[in-house]
């Protein structure tokens, strides 16, 4: 499945979630900041995409799969995550401007990154794996 | 004759989830194993006098933790359809969602697609019980200026507390840091809308309002020990937004979401052990009493499912509310009511 369908059915999950209009959802929307939502807005958004798909994600999927293999004390130091963490997260988000997986970053603040095409790449993800 | 509501609950920790072991006669459960397949099913039956018929209904319980519902939403879902199908089997014309169950499968929108007994989540309510808690607050405290801060918005709840407490002209200062776009259009609609204060400032610690209203959607996590001075906090969220992480004598917590009954509930003794387990001895909450009046009015048209809350609704319910007795009668937490003496002494404290 091509990313652009992914999109379409990823932006039907945001605006029936967020009651936003289609327009307004760009894979470059942040889901917070941009879009409005909230924790639990990500709760029936991550319902609808594993209906629409039949696929699971993972609660704090990134935030763990970031972590990978690191020991917990090579992730983060009282919350602040480290450069091996932010390295890390660059690889697992492209769709984030590096600037913005700055020094001191909180590993709380991850979810306030997402855009739209973090659940795109996830789903994407997600649909491959499955595959394989 | 009133008709019959249904509400489904489910167990918060591993102690309540034993309890609920026994009331099912699950001894894999009350010994704190998860047995395979877990049943979801009711509990107990609820009786409470309104005018001069009794007002019935049943509760029924998923067996399945907070964390787990929100882990796997499609299990949660399964199990609220078969909690939905036995309130319908004793009765009930309509069924409220308490907790976690009033959170997943889009806050009860997916669930109310699968069945035509009406679905009601509980936010309306609660919103305006949130709205005549802060009311009651202004006055008894002898606050000068009717101002008030909200943290917790986007929330649906915290949305409509906004709303009711901007239309009775409170001026409000909305915490949050980075306010999303949405939210700065919908307040700047309501400032041209009521002519009434609304700002934003950066923290709590920012506040000039002396009462400040907690009503996030999951439980904030605000630590008690960064709330300003003399100020009294209505804690609204479920789970609770405040976190108790040091003794204050110069703050005041308020629940922000209970109601006092016009008569005694009745039912066997695991309706009581429920209201003990979720701190509802006399009070009951908000979300608990929404489907109560829905069914005792035959008012369906007030049930509310998602995050979109109707102000009229609200209204509505309120006015129910207080036509059946349910009352905002006074400021409790945990259960005991909090004295004027105490919240005026507590707004003498307020330094900025």
């Amino acid at each position: 499945m091509n990313q652009s369908v992914i999109f379409e059915k990823v932006r039907d999950a945001f605006v029936e979630a967020l009651g936003v209009d289609d327009d307004e959802v760009l894979p470059e929307s942040k889901i917070f900041d941009d879009l409005g939502a909230e924790s639990l807005d990500l709760l029936e958004i991550v319902y609808l995409l594993e209906h629409e798909f039949d696929i699971k994600i993972p609660r704090d999927g990134i935030r763990e799969e970031s972590k990978g293999d690191l020991d917990p004390a090579d992730y983060e130091v009282e919350g602040v995550l480290t450069d091996l963490a932010l390295e890390k997260l660059r690889e697992l988000m492209p769709e984030v401007p590096p600037e913005e997986l700055r020094p001191g970053l909180l590993a709380t603040e991850i979810p306030k990154l997402f855009r739209v095409q973090t659940f795109v790449n996830i789903v994407d993800r997600l649909i491959q794996e499955k595959a394989a | 004759m009133h008709a019959r509501f249904g509400f489904i609950v489910h167990p918060l920790n591993d102690f309540q989830r034993r309890v609920l072991g026994v009331r099912t006669l699950n001894l894999a459960l009350s010994l704190g194993h998860i047995a395979p397949n877990p049943k979801t099913q009711r509990i107990s039956d609820i009786r409470v006098q309104l005018g001069t018929d009794p007002l019935k209904g049943t509760l029924a319980s998923l067996p399945l933790l907070p964390a787990e519902l929100l882990n796997d939403q499609a299990l949660g879902l399964e199990h609220l359809k078969i909690g939905v199908a036995a309130c319908e089997a004793y009765g009930a014309s309509v069924i409220g969602l308490g907790g976690v169950a009033a959170m997943i499968g889009g806050q009860g929108k997916i669930l109310s697609r699968t069945t035509s007994t009406p679905i009601t989540s509980g936010n309306h309510l609660t919103a305006e019980t949130a709205f005549q808690t802060t009311l009651l607050a202004l006055t008894s405290s002898g606050q000068k200026s009717r101002r008030v801060a909200l943290i917790g918005l986007p929330s649906p709840v915290g949305g409509l507390l906004a709303t009711l407490l901007s239309h009775q002209g409170i001026a409000l200062e909305i915490v949050s840091p980075s306010p999303p776009a949405p939210l700065l259009k919908k307040m700047n609609a309501l400032r041209e809308e009521t002519a009434t204060p609304i700002v934003f400032v950066n923290s709590i610690s920012d506040i000039k309002a002396g009462i400040l209203v907690a009503a996030s959607s999951t439980g904030a996590r605000i630590p008690l020990s960064t709330i300003p001075s003399g100020r009294i906090v209505i804690d609204v969220a479920a789970p609770a937004d405040i976190v108790v992480d040091t003794r204050r004598t110069d703050v005041i917590l308020i629940d922000g979401e209970y109601l006092s009954p016009p008569s005694h509930l009745t039912g066997d003794v695991w309706q009581h052990i429920y209201r003990m387990l979720t701190r509802q001895p006399q009070c009951l909450l908000a979300c608990f009493v929404e489907p109560m009046l829905i069914a005792a009015s035959r008012r369906y048209e007030l049930c509310g499912v998602g995050r979109n809350l109707d102000l009229e609704k609200a209204r509505s319910l309120g006015g129910l509310a207080a036509r059946y007795g349910f009352l905002v009668d006074g400021l409790y937490r945990h259960g005991r009511k909090v004295s004027d003496e105490a919240l005026r002494n507590c707004a003498r404290a307020q330094t900025d």
